[in-house]
């Protein structure tokens, strides 16, 4: 204890440290003359004795108990033996289901007969006497530790390092410079960013592809007020980098209800408008559309987005309206894009502008 | 008390005129041998016979290390199986309705795991309820020593070393969630990504490094299998270890009570009866995992099928140590600037970068915060009771309220499904309860805590209603009160109660003389927080103690005339 307790109305005071002893069964240890006291062991503080102690009947019906929670945790271990060979190949969900049950449960038996069994021979046949042991003080003395302070001055001295500033510098140097192969080994992890952020596979001329069929959309596949997800190739043909960033949103609202934003009034094409379909927010693919409320929601983080005003923000973390691709309908009846988009899709980075 | 230990040389000749029985010799030749290599006796002699105190609360650590080695144990069976690819195959495994597709070999292995491999998935589900309950027995065992005030002097390290496990386990347990690639684990990296993007001026360079180019990047899943199972782990196991060794060498805190001081360690021996105990305890950890695993099915990754960038499932929620950080994002308004062609995305960075690290910072920096506000640089081995360190629990409760928040909102979707409110209401609802809930629980808990430290003083002075009344000899009625035992006065830890910090040396000196330096503010700062935080409130009851009995209770009677005295500030 240090200058704080003192200063401490409430610390006790130092004689405080034990409380006088009542009657009955607790007795401390001084109480106790030194021939009852094994020395072999911490000196026990509170003799307790439970009915098992003073009745052997009581005890041993503990030990049978006890015994019988080992009994019952190696039977445990053979039925998960059996339940591992009796179900020798998994044909179908329902073997895995039984499988995973019945070894569980066996494994289950077995972890708790033997808990059950080693903890209630400690609780109940070990001696439950409390014993007590002084803490070592863990400051040394003053006099240590001024050798140790020495020990290590003397060291420092040996190596001269206070008077050879020239030795400090250049080691200084030499250290801090073998810091940087470490870091520059990590320089090939990942390629440079460069614009790969801001970019994605669409372009000009580009046809809409169904997602799911890899078909090209035509004008009148999407009833009023339905959608579907586009990408600018067959999925399969796409790396997974370009499949993140390129997924597209083609909603078809209902006549009229578009209110393209200005400079962009011939992005849609007969009330059908094309949005990119990864979330400003963190990038989730945005899934649901409500069809009555003409909103996207992404189901992460439950941004939402109002389709017919340019997809701008009106509730939720994200801060960007979702980019809109432009699209129109080639000579076949086929959705294509009229250009890329203009803008980055996905989440905010530094670089962004 | 004559408590010490026998000393060194005192074992054998002393033991026997004492009545303790020679070891036999084949244990005596036996530990020779090793003695004689390793000089062991010694060592043995002592920390076989350490005392560990005992009580329910010190066991929450024991659950989180017992899951850590049933985390080894089922984890190493995994890897025999599980294939850290990203390359793509088709899938033609037992689960029928998934044969056909396209996907990983991570996603394949981890099917094959649960379908082909007997034992496999029960094997899954214990790894993955042992990581849920590892991150529980963590939080819970840090919230003990929070509030019990463990943390203090000596132990401030070992509290560091606490606050990088936690850390170090959600990173370690969202590493292991993410590697079987399935749609909701990927969905859950795309967000990371999302997240790393959104730090200033190193985003895209970090996130290009991490992934290893643009997200999913065909890299990640390996390294993160690295982190997983070799480097995140061995410095949890490296730590773990220091955690021990360090708790080992500075003995355990033990609650007040009878005997107990700030000086000893009263309980049971390390051996036998700690160690059969805690090996017992050991199997009884492992046996509830393994009764989850078998009755409660997690992750069913079969479900969610193999992760595709182009979609998303409805209701994604992350493991519930992550969930706080979910919550974060989703109730952050939409701030984001754009300055001199940069983007800065507050609405991600403030809710998933700036949020954790301040949390972890002022976890780190708490006992010294503490320690400072209070000026208490003493070591303490006594457990506080919650209520009498009223401003360290309130903070706590305070803490733990937002985290709470936090949390439900990161499951506001099924909240608003389940309880049919609108989905934005709960934000709102949740945004404003972020503001106005810790404070209110911050008052809420300080005013129990100060409660229930009058009602122990008063019971330790008054004792307890022993519900008999008597009649006096002028006609009136009294309740006799009875002195509480020794036992239970102890138990209430009052000595151990905090006095208010020390004042500032007064300006004016004995002489009437002003001094002409006035006080540093952060000084009077400090010490108002202080006296804010940590003054227990119960000196009415303390001071004036017998004052208060000749005018208060005159007729009082009761059956100990001894008083409990304590030891308030007279």
């Amino acid at each position: 204890m240090t200058d704080h307790s003192a200063d401490n109305p409430y610390a006790p005071p130092p004689e405080d440290t034990t409380r006088a002893t009542s009657a009955g069964t607790v007795a401390t240890a001084e109480a106790h003359p030194a021939s009852d006291h094994n020395p072999v062991r911490p000196p026990i503080i509170e003799r307790i004795t439970r009915p098992q102690d003073a009745d052997p009947r009581r005890a041993n019906r503990a030990e049978r108990a006890i015994a019988l929670a080992f009994l019952i945790s190696a039977a445990g271990t053979v039925a998960f033996i059996v339940s591992y060979l009796a179900v020798p190949s998994l044909n179908n969900l329902h073997d895995v289901h039984v499988s995973n049950l019945l070894l569980g449960l066996s494994l289950t038996v077995s972890l708790a007969g033997l808990a059950f069994g080693i903890i209630g021979w400690v609780k109940w046949l070990m001696p439950a006497h409390e014993l007590v042991q002084e803490r070592h003080e863990l400051a040394a003395a003053d006099a240590d530790l001024e050798t140790a302070a020495q020990v290590v001055m003397a060291g420092l001295e040996e190596t001269g390092l206070a008077r050879r500033s020239l030795l400090k510098s250049t080691l200084g140097l030499a250290l801090g410079l073998f810091a940087l192969p470490a870091v520059l080994l990590l320089r090939d992890l990942g390629p440079l960013p460069r614009k790969t952020l801001s970019t994605t596979q669409w372009k000009a001329g580009l046809l809409l592809l169904n997602a799911e069929t890899g078909l090209p959309v035509r004008l009148g596949d999407l009833e009023i007020g339905s959608f579907t997800t586009v990408l600018p190739a067959k999925a399969d043909d796409m790396n997974e980098e370009d499949l993140s960033k390129a997924p597209v949103l083609l909603i078809r609202l209902e006549p009229g209800l578009n209110k393209p934003a200005a400079g962009r009034e011939n992005w849609a094409y007969q009330d059908h408008v094309a949005y990119s379909k990864i979330c400003t927010h963190v990038g989730c693919p945005i899934g649901l559309y409500q069809k009555q409320s003409h909103k996207l929601l992404c189901p992460c983080h439950q941004s939402t987005f109002d389709v017919p005003r340019a997809c701008k923000v009106v509730f939720g973390p994200a801060a960007r309206a979702l980019p809109q691709l432009p699209i129109s309908v080639n000579s076949s009846g086929e959705f294509i894009a009229t250009a890329s988009f203009d803008q980055p899709v996905g989440p905010s980075f530094w670089e962004r502008s | 008390m004559t408590t010490t230990r026998p000393g060194p040389g005192t074992a054998t000749p002393a033991a026997d005129a004492n009545g303790a029985k020679p070891a036999p010799k084949v244990v005596k030749k036996a530990l020779g041998e090793v003695d004689s290599r390793f000089g062991t006796a010694g060592f043995l002699k002592r920390n076989l016979n350490k005392v560990f105190p005992d009580h329910w609360s010190f066991m929450l650590g024991e659950i989180a290390l017992y899951s850590f080695v049933i985390l080894l144990l089922t984890g190493t069976f995994l890897t025999f199986f599980f294939r850290p690819g990203t390359n793509e195959v088709i899938y033609q495994g037992q689960y029928i309705p998934l044969r056909g597709l396209k996907m990983t070999e991570a996603f394949q292995s981890t099917l094959r795991i649960s379908f082909d491999i007997r034992g496999g998935l029960i094997i899954r589900q214990i790894h993955h309820w042992a990581a849920l309950l590892f991150m529980a027995a963590i939080v819970a065992h840090c919230c003990r020593i929070f509030f019990t005030g463990a943390f203090r002097k000596p132990r401030e390290t070992n509290w560091l070393i606490g606050v990088g496990l936690i850390s170090l386990g959600l990173l370690e347990g969202f590493a292991g969630y993410s590697l079987p690639d399935d749609l909701l684990s990927g969905t859950g990296l795309r967000i990371a990504y999302g997240i790393v993007e959104s730090i200033p001026v190193v985003g895209s360079y970090l996130g290009s490094f991490v992934f290893g180019g643009q997200f999913p990047g065909p890299d990640f899943i390996p390294r993160l299998f690295t982190i997983h199972i070799l480097l995140v782990p061995g410095i949890l196991l490296a730590l773990i270890t220091a955690h021990m060794l360090i708790m080992w060498h500075q003995k355990h805190t033990q609650w007040p009570a009878e005997h107990r001081t700030n000086t000893n360690v009263v309980g049971a021996p390390f051996y036998p009866a700690f160690m059969a105990k805690t090996g017992g305890f050991f199997f009884a950890t492992f046996a509830v995992t393994a009764a989850l695993s078998a009755l409660v099915q997690i992750n069913p990754v079969w479900l969610y099928g193999p992760y595709n960038p182009t979609q998303v499932g409805a209701g994604s929620q992350p493991d519930f140590y992550i969930g706080w950080l979910e919550g974060s994002l989703r109730m952050m308004p939409n701030f984001e600037t754009h300055v001199a062609g940069h983007t800065i995305s507050w609405n991600v960075l403030i809710p998933a970068v700036v949020l954790p690290g301040v949390l972890f910072t002022a976890m780190a920096l708490y006992p010294f915060l503490e320690a400072w506000v209070t000026r208490d640089y003493s070591a303490h081995n006594i457990c506080d009771r919650p209520r009498n360190r009223p401003g360290r629990t309130a903070l706590g409760v305070a803490v733990l309220t937002e985290l709470g928040i936090l949390l439900l909102a990161g499951g506001n979707d099924v909240l608003a499904d389940r309880f049919e409110v609108s989905l934005y209401a709960t934000t709102w609802i949740f945004r404003v309860a972020f503001i106005v809930a810790p404070p209110i629980a911050f008052m809420l808990t300080r005013r129990i805590c100060l409660g229930l430290q009058h009602r122990d003083a008063h019971s330790a002075l008054h004792g307890y209603e022993t519900g008999r009344i008597v009649m006096l000899a002028d006609g009136e009625f009294i309740e006799v009160e009875s002195a509480l035992p020794d036992e239970a006065v102890a138990r209430m830890g009052l000595e151990y109660r905090q006095g208010p910090p020390p004042a500032l040396e007064p300006l004016v000196d004995d002489h009437g003389v002003r001094s002409r330096r006035r006080h540093n503010p952060i000084e009077r700062v400090r010490g108002r927080i202080g006296a804010y935080l940590y003054e227990p409130d119960a000196q009415p009851h303390t001071n004036g103690h017998a004052n208060g009995h000749a005018d208060g209770h005159a007729g009082e009677l009761t059956e100990d005339s001894g008083d409990h005295e304590l030891n308030a500030g007279e």
